[in-house]
């Protein structure tokens, strides 16, 4: 679902913030992406969805070069950054609606969709108000929805977890693997490292804009924990 | 005194991007930021020069030299007063630091102050820049006393406190008072855009009070002084009142000392109830609106327009003086036509009225602010699987939606009532050099911004009234005003509008092109 061959993204003329990157995430796959501060998970996840063009490498998207047919490839997949700004000057259901008008959804399905998931993050009620007025959790929850009513072939998060409560948490752990289970594919970055070894079905390390280790869970991590794994390796 | 000291630091930074200028490694951000100095400098160096000439020619004349004073102090306080008008409560209460300065030991007065501060030294900047002059004007012809120096100086930081206070406590009030209503944005800004404009026609009305404007610029002064007496206290201050002058700096410390006193005590509570968001109880999804993409990107910008106080008073006033400009016109053709006949001025009618059009329907396209606008939403639209083209175009088209039929009214208007003083092809290029003026900075304006974004702003004031841009865009209507209307008062010939016009057509045909070749590459850089 996801290429990535030889990745190489600098910032101006400082050092590489992804160097050599290669990785492939399959259909099925929750994929973890960890490394510490800086390390370039936020490039690369930002490379991939278009955002940042990139020096050299290659990514493919479902087949799609993200380089010559970038449409087409944001087509199938959804990008939700860590802390997702969105625009404050629509309601919730304003922004959901844009983002079906941009999709092409029918009006069926949207309604279906859109009530399926927000009654799932408990925030229907809110969807008549401002997004200025949300609250951290909230605006991710509804950047949550704008990815998941599309029913993306691809889903990239940058620390989904980050300002949802447990409810909330607990219920996106199970959109994803119902999101795999229908062919999908997660790819996701995240600190909390005993998330990733619960959820995550593959793993990859990045240090220094390198990666270090990528792979199948339980063929990375061995008999170590993942986190013992991750500290022996950013440490070396 | 040092959180304030730091503070005050810290939001001058982010006005005159200082620190960008200094520590940024990303060229773009860095030119962008010298850009917006360098255009303030240019803009600050014209007002002044021309309040300069201003001056010497009047006291040369041997008009009273107070009267000069009385005239550019009332120019510079009414300036200052729609600025803080336009952006007093963005200033005061809407930085986005409002949690972290609270989570620190640094007293509510402090941050009221700073922010304050931070509001008054703009508009210090530009009172300097038109009255500076004007002291060296008074000071090499008329020889004053020495203490003039250390008095104007005090009395020129102390011009704008006033009227600050007085617009950025309106802005306040009206704000506070619409807080929490859906509408909120539309109401205020419809307010402002009322009070402004009466605010204009009235400051517009002020010479007619006196018939004799030019000849008794003694009545004309009383009649100022009458509206705004700190502009009197000021002008007869500086040019040796002691009285006046004390008056004056004794009244707007104590203007000044009040607000602050009071903003500082209503601070939290007006912070509170500012940042009430609108709510809907029992809210259940219903029907959702089906549109193209085109029409959804369409329908975002426009609504992020409708969201900006500033953005909106900065373009739609364009808007709504046109079709004042044509409506007055046509109620008064007659009197205008039998003026402009026996002036002998009949040939330099079209030349003037387009002029006129152009300059108010070119001086703010929202296309210069249009990208910066989306801020850190920009992800948005550079993850959405829309050909960039698509997305650019929203941008112009809201531009021109915005100001092209008011220019096709005024137009018409005058064509309708001007017939006897328009021979057809001038009505053509009556026509057609607005609409192409426009056309072009629409999409000039929108190649600007792409050269020049800015996303990192926290009050949309700072992108829409003070980025480069915006100040470019400035430059170019006025240079559009003398390339298309100078060589009309030159030639004389109807039909050179209408090759100027072409002319311009062409280049925004050309500037269009360009925009839409590079759409993909301008977002992908951004």
């Amino acid at each position: 679902m996801l290429e990535i061959r030889d990745l190489v993204k600098s910032y101006g003329k400082g050092p590489r913030a992804v160097d050599g990157l290669s990785l492939s995430v399959e259909a099925g796959d929750i994929y973890g992406f960890i490394g510490h501060n800086g390390a370039g998970k936020t490039t690369t996840l930002k490379c991939i969805s278009g955002i940042l063009p990139f020096d050299s490498g290659e990514i493919f998207v479902d087949g799609i070069d993200i380089r010559k047919d970038p449409m087409a490839a944001k087509r199938i997949m959804r990008y939700i950054p860590d802390n997702p700004d969105l625009y404050a000057f629509l309601t919730g259901t304003g922004y959901l609606n844009f983002l079906c008008d941009i999709y092409g959804i029918d009006e069926t399905t949207r309604r279906a969709r859109i009530k399926k998931y927000a009654e799932l993050f408990e925030i229907e009620p809110k969807l008549g108000d401002l997004v200025g007025s949300y609250s951290h959790g909230m605006c991710q929850k509804l950047a949550l929805i704008g990815a998941l009513i599309q029913q993306p072939k691809l889903l990239m998060l940058d620390e989904p977890f980050v300002g949802l409560d447990p409810k909330a948490a607990h219920t996106l752990k199970g959109i994803m693997h119902e999101l795999v289970e229908n062919g999908s594919a997660i790819f996701f970055s995240t600190h909390v490292l005993e998330v990733a070894e619960k959820l995550c079905s593959k793993i990859a390390i990045i240090k220094n804009g390198k990666l270090i280790a990528a792979g199948p869970m339980d063929e990375v991590r061995g008999d170590s924990s993942l986190e013992e794994l991750f500290l022996e390796l950013t440490d070396e | 005194m040092k959180p304030l000291r730091t503070l005050i630091k810290l939001y001058l930074n982010s006005i005159f991007r200082f620190p960008v200028i200094r520590y940024s490694k990303d060229p773009r951000e860095r030119r962008n930021a010298i850009m917006g100095v360098v255009a303030i400098g240019i803009i600050v160096t014209v007002y002044g020069g021309m309040a300069g000439m201003t001056s010497l020619q009047m006291i040369s004349a041997g008009i009273d030299p107070a009267v000069p004073f009385l005239m550019i102090a009332a120019m510079a306080s009414m300036f200052a007063l729609a600025m803080a008008f336009a952006q007093g409560s963005a200033t005061l209460s809407g930085f986005a630091d409002f949690d972290t300065l609270m989570g620190m030991p640094i007293k509510t007065g402090t941050i009221v102050f700073a922010r304050f501060f931070a509001l008054y030294s703009v508009e210090a900047l530009y009172c300097t820049a038109y009255l500076l002059p004007c002291g060296v004007v008074y000071a090499i012809l008329c020889t004053p006393v020495w203490w003039f120096y250390p008095a104007f100086l005090v009395m020129l930081l102390l011009l704008p406190v006033a009227p600050v206070v007085i617009g950025s406590g309106a802005d306040l009030l009206i704000s506070a008072a619409f807080a929490g209503s859906r509408h909120r944005k539309g109401i205020t800004s419809a307010i402002k855009m009322i009070l402004l404009l009466g605010f204009i026609v009235f400051a517009y009305m002020l010479p007619r009070l006196s018939e004799r404007f030019m000849s008794a610029p003694d009545e004309t002064a009383g009649v100022i002084s009458r509206i705004y007496p700190p502009a009197q206290w000021f002008a007869e201050g500086v040019t040796g009142n002691v009285l006046l002058a004390i008056l004056f700096v004794s009244g707007s410390a104590a203007v000044c000392a009040l607000f602050i006193l009071l903003l500082n005590r209503t601070f939290l509570p007006l912070h509170d109830r500012l940042s009430a968001g609108y709510h809907v109880k029992n809210y259940r999804l219903g029907t959702l609106k089906r549109s193209s993409a085109a029409k959804a990107l369409f329908l975002i910008e426009r609504k992020r327009f409708f969201n900006s106080t500033a953005w909106v008073i900065n373009t739609i006033f364009g808007s709504i003086l046109i079709v004042v400009f044509g409506v007055a016109a046509a109620v008064m053709s007659n009197t205008v036509t039998q003026f402009l006949r026996q002036a002998s001025l009949e040939r330099f009618a079209p030349a003037i009225v387009t002029a006129a059009l152009i300059f108010c329907a070119t001086l703010s396209p929202t296309t210069c602010c249009a990208i910066s606008m989306e801020g850190k939403e920009i992800w948005i639209s550079k993850t959405l699987p829309v050909p960039a083209k698509l997305w650019l175009r929203a941008k112009l088209l809201l531009n021109l939606v915005l100001v092209g039929p008011a220019l096709l009214i005024a137009i018409t208007l005058l064509a309708v009532f001007y017939a006897g003083l328009f021979s057809p092809p001038a009505i053509a290029g009556l026509y057609l050099l607005p609409l192409s003026a426009l056309l072009f900075t629409t999409v000039f304006g929108l190649f600007v911004n792409a050269k020049l974004p800015r996303f990192s702003w926290k009050s949309d004031t700072e992108v829409v009234k003070q980025s480069s841009p915006v100040l470019v865009m400035l430059g170019v209507c006025f240079g559009l005003m003398a390339v298309t209307t100078v060589p009309m008062l030159i030639f004389g010939s109807p039909w050179v509008s209408v090759a100027i016009a072409a002319a311009v057509f062409a280049a925004s045909a050309a500037v269009y092109g360009s925009l839409m070749k590079n759409a993909e590459q301008i977002r992908g850089n951004l």
